[in-house]
């Protein structure tokens, strides 16, 4: 029974570890573009509280997701604002973009008669494969036991991966994120990349509220995503810039937060304060050990533009 | 420099807009009872010419659909059944220096009672001298002073009867049960809920994990469904936000909530759930303080004194242990029956209740450092 315990609480990192993937990969691709938002948190909150009203109105889960990403995507667009057009410092922007979306996500959640902590969506995501195959060893419930929205997350990996890397587009946002002035001098517009990409980061976070709200809470809470924001902006920095690291990252922060409730079930006792604070030890150490190897501190470091405000005129 | 000086400026105003959007509610709240004293109010209650204003303080939301719900629930109690009073109240205050401004500045604007309905004895005893014209209430202390009073509910009164609710569940071999803090209250109340379940079903078990919070959605959810995973066919919770609930719901297994009807957040899984009336006792120490009577006293209410009541069924409970629930707590309100008695053995074999002795209900609140037989788990050191 406990081996089982240990593969079931695995399964329910892969689940809770999908939030924190969406919303960590759209900030990866903010990053890359040289703009840092902080405010993944709020953003999460905020689209996520939209997009799970969406799904209390409405049985489509992507319909939730959609409108989900979209806020934050709106949220995202204050901080592009700020950040691009009026090149503030994007530390302050971002942190006030969290006091935003938490605010707003607090005035959503119990501002109206039917106040949101006690709606429910109107369904729920079944598992995409049949039972036969969810009750292989190992592989079911660690690989085909989840709903359509984990595999999209794959999928989006993927995407990011070879957008980022294999692409000419791609190869024009990193060019921004590293070096703004020779992108504009090659005729990129650095204003324009850096807007969507902040915004599709934003969307990222959006939908991964909504699905941590919609799908695997069913509920809204307020302060429901307990700093999981927080984890996946950590996550960019542990997965230096990668997708595919990421998406391993996404997953150890998860079980790194099921492990002390299955250690406690388990009858070993570690504090669960210390766990929850692993996530960023973890990111410190990965940045350790990365800038102690020159070769891996060049492929692995930060876009060298990241939160430098860009102007033409000022160099 | 100019744009970067609109830039701070509109960030600002974010912030403001946040912050707003946190405290709109208490500032409509405070002129909601200035409603006309009933007409046919007998002669001699005539409302006094200054209202009297009482403020309430909450560690969290007053919807959170749990331990602030249900205080907030006794200050609209107290709203409804007595004229001549004003209340205000202040949600999301933190322990410490948050508690201790928020008792000076109703102390300093003449309020004449707050009621901090969290653990606040430490801070409320730096305060409160210097406010001798204000009476502080506050939940789960034992120190008075001249114008501190505490109050507490019997929580294991409520838990002992959910306990025979989860152990008339066909089926149920292992509860999961998620607490906040292993402190004496909720220890207690596992206890109590232990008694309940076996004396139905004397072979079933309790998992309890403890989150370490009071207020954490994502790791109750996480918690909750550690204890799904291992193999939990029945959930309770004694923690603030409503999380577990909806992992029940989802596993679709039955449910037991704390501290308010809490059967719209798992309409399905429902089984019980008592609840905290605290409006009534509210009203009993306003209209004491109206009437020039009230005295510093600790009060700690249960069944007997309606503090501790009942939330309605849910439809997996048959109408036989509806029955045997209301049997048992008119016993407990008569005194003709003690769940606490002896002999209670701890999980680790120790006999902690000897054969014909009790718990004392003026010991109860000391109650307990130890997890009661059929509890897997332990008491975290320190």
């Amino acid at each position: 029974m406990n081996d089982s315990v240990l593969l079931l609480s695995l399964a329910s990192a892969i689940v809770i570890g999908t939030p924190i993937l969406l919303a960590g990969l759209g900030e990866m691709m903010t990053e890359h573009s040289g703009v840092m938002n902080l405010g993944v948190e709020g953003m999460m909150l905020g689209g996520g509280v939209v997009g799970f009203w969406m799904s209390t109105q409405h049985p489509s889960m992507a319909l939730a997701l959609a409108v989900g990403g979209g806020v934050g995507a709106l949220f995202a667009l204050i901080h592009a604002y700020l950040a691009v057009t009026l090149r503030v410092n994007q530390i302050v922007s971002g942190l006030a973009l969290v006091i935003t979306g938490t605010g707003f996500a607090g005035f959503v959640g119990s501002s109206n008669d039917s106040a949101l902590i006690y709606a429910r969506p109107q369904s729920s995501l079944e598992p995409v494969f049949g039972e036969g195959m969810q009750e292989l060893p190992l592989v079911g419930p660690l690989v085909f036991g989840h709903d359509w929205v984990v595999y999209l997350s794959w999928l989006l990996v993927a995407a990011a991966a070879f957008w980022l890397f294999r692409t000419r587009a791609g190869l024009a946002v990193r060019a921004v994120g590293e070096d703004p002035a020779t992108a504009d001098t090659v005729g990129i517009s650095v204003g324009v990349t850096r807007y969507v990409y902040t915004m599709i980061g934003g969307a990222g976070a959006g939908m991964g509220g909504t699905y941590l709200m919609a799908e695997i809470f069913a509920t809204y809470q307020h302060g429901i995503t307990a700093g999981l924001g927080w984890i996946a902006f950590a996550l960019v920095t542990f997965a230096g810039w990668r997708p595919w690291r990421a998406l391993v990252a996404a997953y150890v922060f998860g079980a790194l937060r099921n492990l002390g409730f299955t250690l406690q079930i388990l009858g070993a006792s570690v504090p669960s304060d210390v766990l929850n604070a692993l996530p960023f030890v973890l990111t410190i150490v990965a940045l350790i050990i990365i800038s102690a190897r020159p070769a891996a501190a060049r492929k692995y470091s930060a876009p060298s533009a990241l939160a430098v405000p860009y102007s033409r005129e000022i160099r | 420099m100019r744009r970067f000086r609109l830039g701070v400026v509109v960030l600002i105003a974010l912030a403001l807009v946040a912050a707003a959007c946190g405290d709109d509610e208490a500032e409509e709240a405070a002129p909601a009872t200035t409603a006309a004293p009933a007409t046919t109010a007998a002669p001699t209650t005539e409302a006094p010419a200054e209202p009297l204003r009482i403020a309430f303080m909450y560690d969290g939301e007053i919807d959170d659909g749990g331990w602030n719900e249900a205080h907030e629930n006794g200050r609209q109690y107290l709203i409804a059944n007595m004229d001549g009073i004003e209340t205000t109240f202040v949600e999301n205050l933190s322990p410490g220096s948050e508690f201790q401004a928020a008792f000076e500045d109703f102390g300093s604007q003449g309020y004449d009672m707050v009621v901090c309905t969290t653990w606040c004895q430490d801070d409320v005893l730096v305060v409160a001298p210097n406010y001798p014209d204000t009476v502080y209430l506050s939940w789960g202390g034992y120190q008075t002073a001249d114008n501190v009073g505490h109050f507490d509910g019997a929580t294991e009164d409520g838990r002992y009867l959910d306990g025979l609710v989860a152990g008339s569940q066909p089926g149920v071999e292992l509860i999961g049960y998620v607490g906040g803090f292993a402190i004496e209250e909720v220890v207690r109340g596992v206890n109590a809920f232990m008694i309940g379940a076996r004396e139905i079903n004397p072979d079933i078990e309790t998992q309890v994990v403890w989150v370490n919070s009071w207020y954490d959605p994502a790791a109750e959810q996480q918690a909750a469904q550690a204890l799904v995973d291992a193999g939990a066919d029945l959930l309770a919770a004694e923690v603030n936000a409503p999380a577990v609930a909806s992992v029940a719901e989802g596993a679709g297994i039955g449910y037991i909530h704390y501290g308010i009807d809490g059967s719209g957040l798992a309409p399905n899984s429902w089984l019980s759930g008592f609840t905290f009336n605290w409006g009534p006792y509210y009203l009993s120490q306003a209209q004491a303080l109206a009437d020039g009577t009230w005295e510093p006293a600790l009060t700690y209410g249960g069944l007997r004194d309606g503090v501790v009541g009942m939330s309605p069924f849910g439809d997996a409970v048959t109408a036989e242990t509806i029955a045997l629930v209301e049997q048992r707590r008119e016993e407990i309100v008569d005194g003709t029956f003690d769940y606490f008695a002896g002999p209670i053995t701890d999980n680790q074999g120790n006999v902690v209740v000897a054969e014909g002795a009790t718990i004392a209900w003026e010991e109860r609140t000391l109650c307990c450092q130890w997890l009661i037989e059929g509890v897997i788990g332990e008491i975290p050191a320190g």
